[in-house]
This record gives structure tokens, sequence and C-alpha cells, in this order.
């Protein structure tokens, strides 16, 4: 399945060329999952608005940088993800590199259903913000990714500048998490 | 029922007010500031159609200029000498015969101006010969 991001054309050359019409279309489509990714990840409202205006300006100023368009979405979210580490750094907060108890099977079973098929009765909303929450930084980061705009787990890797392996396993970890919540509402 | 996506971006939805000043503002400082990004193959080329669009609003200049080199061009080709006909085709003498040629005249010119000049005597070094010389010579020059 495609991701979000590659579904929609995207004026990114427009955007490249200087067109602030173009720059306002970039921005307005990733503004909310961009800033629900941030919050999730900090839980703290201005501090995410700050993250969030930083990471366009970073953005406009570094467009030549990317080298496929398409992949803007996963540049962007990129670019979010290292102002967080670094937000997390600068109040003392060590970043948590082994998060995930063990490395499962890497044959793809356990993720291969795509965010959009796990469905979330009304009762077990604030159930699933509590895991959510509760998911260690990195794991919670690349369940993030996946959900808000199912990039593929090569691109998260990217975005996270993560083995592809350990994007695998933290993905697996989340997976199963929010599995076992959906079947204990069921 | 909700997709965990909807869930989560309905949960943020009351930023996007917010979101939308933030991004207004981002934009209009883009707006302001926009500076055609340059490619990076392309940079001969901008730099060729930046001199273009500088040079496009003198065009009747540029073409008076053409036009005046041109003729400039023209006149000095005519105007260079000829090689009379007579030289062409001859060799220049060599560099020691011209020396000779250039001494025979000189005493050619001093027989005509004096009278015949006598050969200088041969000149055979003697010891304290120029002392002598010298005594002898300052008298005379002081007569």
């Amino acid at each position: 399945m495609a991701s979000l991001a590659e579904c929609e054309p995207l004026p990114v050359s427009q955007a490249r060329a200087g067109s602030a019409e173009a720059w306002d279309i970039l921005f307005r489509r990733y503004q909310l999952p961009l800033y629900a990714y941030v919050f999730e990840l900090v839980h703290h409202e201005q501090t995410s608005l700050d993250i969030v205006q930083e990471t366009f300006i970073s953005t406009a100023r570094n467009l030549g940088g990317l080298r496929e368009d398409r992949k803007f979405g996963g540049w962007l979210f990129g670019i979010a993800h290292q102002k967080c580490i670094q937000r997390w750094r600068r109040q003392g907060r060590e970043v948590p590199l082994d998060d995930e108890p063990g490395e499962p099977a890497l044959d793809g079973h356990g993720f291969a259903e795509a965010p959009d098929e796990v469905l979330i009765r009304e009762e077990q909303e604030s159930e699933f913000m509590k895991l959510v929450y509760q998911l260690p930084p990195l794991q919670r980061s690349v369940l993030l990714l996946h959900i808000l705009e199912d990039f593929p787990l090569e691109e998260i890797a990217t975005i996270t500048s993560a083995p592809l392996g350990t994007v695998k396993s933290r993905l697996f970890h989340a997976k199963k998490a929010l599995r076992q919540l959906v079947a204990q509402n069921a | 029922m909700k997709t965990a996506r909807e869930l989560l971006l309905e949960r943020h939805q009351g930023a996007e007010p917010r979101l939308n000043a933030l991004r207004q503002s981002v934009v209009d400082d883009l707006a302001r500031t926009a500076v055609p990004p340059r490619h990076p193959s392309g940079g001969w080329l901008a730099g060729m159609g930046a001199w273009m669009s500088a040079l496009r609003p003198l065009q009747r200049q540029w073409v008076a200029l053409g036009a005046v080199w041109i003729l400039a061009a023209v006149l000095n080709h005519e105007s260079e000498p000829a090689i009379p006909a007579a030289l062409v085709g001859r060799t220049l003498p060599a560099p020691h015969q011209i020396l000779a040629s250039l001494r025979e005249n000189r005493r050619q010119l001093s027989e005509l101006l004096r009278g015949p000049v006598p050969p200088p005597p041969p000149s055979v070094p003697q010891a304290g010969a120029s002392g002598r010389r010298q005594k002898e010579i300052i008298p005379v020059a002081l007569v």
C-alpha cells in the first residue's frame, strides 16, 4: 500500500521555485499530522507549536537538499523528529535507545496490516491514547509515523535515523500492545 | 469506530487555529524574502540570463557600438602599410655584414670631414704604460 504522502501530488517543485502559494499548500497538508506527532512525543503545547514552526522554517531554507520530491513528507517529519530529540537533550532527558525487549522475527509477520485496518471503538479511545503515551518514546515515534502517514518501514528508518531492523522491532512491539488492547475490549 | 489516525488528528484539532496562524506567518515571511533558489546545474545559465536581462534595455547602444567597431576594423585593415615590392623576396643581410657596412660608412664620413685618418697604431700592452701616458696627457689637458 502506498503511503498517504505518496498518494497526493504535492507542489514541491513550485515551492522550490519560490512560490509562497505552494508552500502554503504543503504546510497546510502537513501541519496537523506533524503537530500531532510532535505533541505525542514532547507532551507540551507551546513546545510543539515552536517545533512545528522551526520545522517549517528549516524546510523552506533547506529544500534544495531534498533529492526526491515524493519524499517531502518523510523529510519534513525527519526534521521535526531531530528537533524533538534536540529538545529532549536540551532538557537533560536521555533518549532511550534500547527500548524494546527483544528483536522479533523479521519476516514482516505482525505488522503487515495497514494502520487504517485497526479500528478503535469510542470506549477504547482513552485507553488507546493512554497506551500510546505509555510506550517508550522511540517505539511511540515509529508507531505514530506508521499511523499518521503510513510511511514505509524504510522511510521510518530514515526519519528516525535508526536501522531498519530496529524500526521493525519497535513497530512490532507497539502494534502487539495495540492489538492486545483491541482484543481486550472486543 | 475510528481509525487510529482519525482519533489522533481529532484529538489535536483544537490546535488548528494556532497552526493556521503559524503557517500564515511563515508563508508571509517566505513571500517577503522570496529569493528564487539557484539550481545547482543551472547556475551559469541563471548568470547568463541575468546578464542578458541587464543588457537588453541597451539594445540600440550595443548595435551602434558594434557598427563603430566594425568600421574601425575595416579602416585599420585598409591603412596598414604595404611592403614595397622591391623588398619582397629579399632576405636581410647577416649582422656581421651590417656591422662592417656601418664601419665603412663611418670611415668614409670621417675621411670626408677631416681628411685621411691614419690607421691606429698597433696596441702593444706594456707594463706601466698607462701610468706614463697619464702623466704626459695631464699638462696638455691643462694647457
